[in-house]
């Protein structure tokens, strides 16, 4: 079944917790009684992990180009050797 | 650091603020690293994964470091690097463990989530841009619209909602089941 947009919005403030009370009461009782609903939550919290998880991903494809960049360049000597001097056996 | 809350939000100077901690921190963590038998390789993917983390708790707007950058990535990646070499913990103090450095338990994707990782990138990389922009480079939904070239700020959020719901519905149609994710 398709998601309609009033779902998302709703399961959304609920996650983040800016449901005012007697509406978050409300979506919780819901849950309880509708497993339609819970699946949808249990998925659109995944969709916040794997959302998370891709953009650390991100930040680490910037840091592995800064730490080349910063191994790279050759005014940046003295950085590549306190870092390599330690692995030398 | 006054200007750290503007600068590690848009890639520009978010890079070079990450560039200024890694030059100065992570010959530190190096030296600490190779006493404890590290490869380089290993040295560097755990500080990059403490930078990610420094990063994140840095957007946090109740996030109040009590040391420099520098030290708290340090920090960090001391944390992440007992945790992921348990063997090695005997001979390094624990007195930090369950410090202010401490790195989310749900920082790390198990299997299951690894593996719809690539199926969400390859189900839109426009909403992936915006979510991530969003909630986690908390960028404004009017950057967010000229950045992504939707008319006005309402176009944006709505999309926004629209990109939860169909990453939702394809993780969900994707044959994952939900009874996988419970024990």
């Amino acid at each position: 079944m398709k998601t309609s947009i009033s779902d998302v919005i709703q399961t959304e403030n609920f996650i983040s917790g800016q449901l005012p009370a007697d509406e978050r009461v409300l979506f919780e009782a819901r849950l309880i009684v509708d497993s339609n609903l819970r699946v949808n939550t249990f998925y659109h919290r995944l969709v916040h992990r794997l959302v998370a998880f891709s953009h650390r991903k991100k930040i680490k494809r910037e840091l592995e180009n800064i730490h080349e960049r910063l191994f790279q360049d050759p005014n940046k000597l003295h950085f590549k050797e306190s870092v390599l001097k330690h692995f030398k056996s | 650091m006054e200007t750290l809350e503007l600068s590690v939000h848009a890639p520009e100077p978010r890079e070079q603020f990450f560039e200024s901690i890694y030059e100065t921190a992570f010959p530190a963590f190096a030296r600490f690293a190779a006493k404890m038998n590290a490869s380089f390789d290993d040295a560097k993917d755990v500080f990059q994964d403490a930078m990610v983390v420094y990063y994140e708790k840095s957007n946090d707007p109740k996030f109040l470091p009590r040391t420099t950058p520098e030290a708290y990535v340090l920090g960090i990646a001391r944390h992440l690097w007992l945790k992921r070499f348990k063997r090695q913990r005997s001979s390094v103090s624990l007195e930090r463990e369950d410090s202010e450095f401490a790195v989310p338990a749900d920082f790390f994707p198990d299997e299951r989530e690894l593996s719809l990782l690539s199926f969400v990138a390859q189900s839109g990389q426009k909403c992936l841009d915006l979510l991530q922009k969003f909630y986690f480079e908390k960028t404004p939904l009017k950057e967010i619209a000229a950045f992504l070239g939707y008319r006005t700020e309402h176009s944006a959020a709505v999309q926004k909602y629209k990109c939860i719901g169909k990453l939702r519905d394809a993780i969900k149609a994707n044959s994952i089941r939900y009874e996988d994710f419970h024990f």
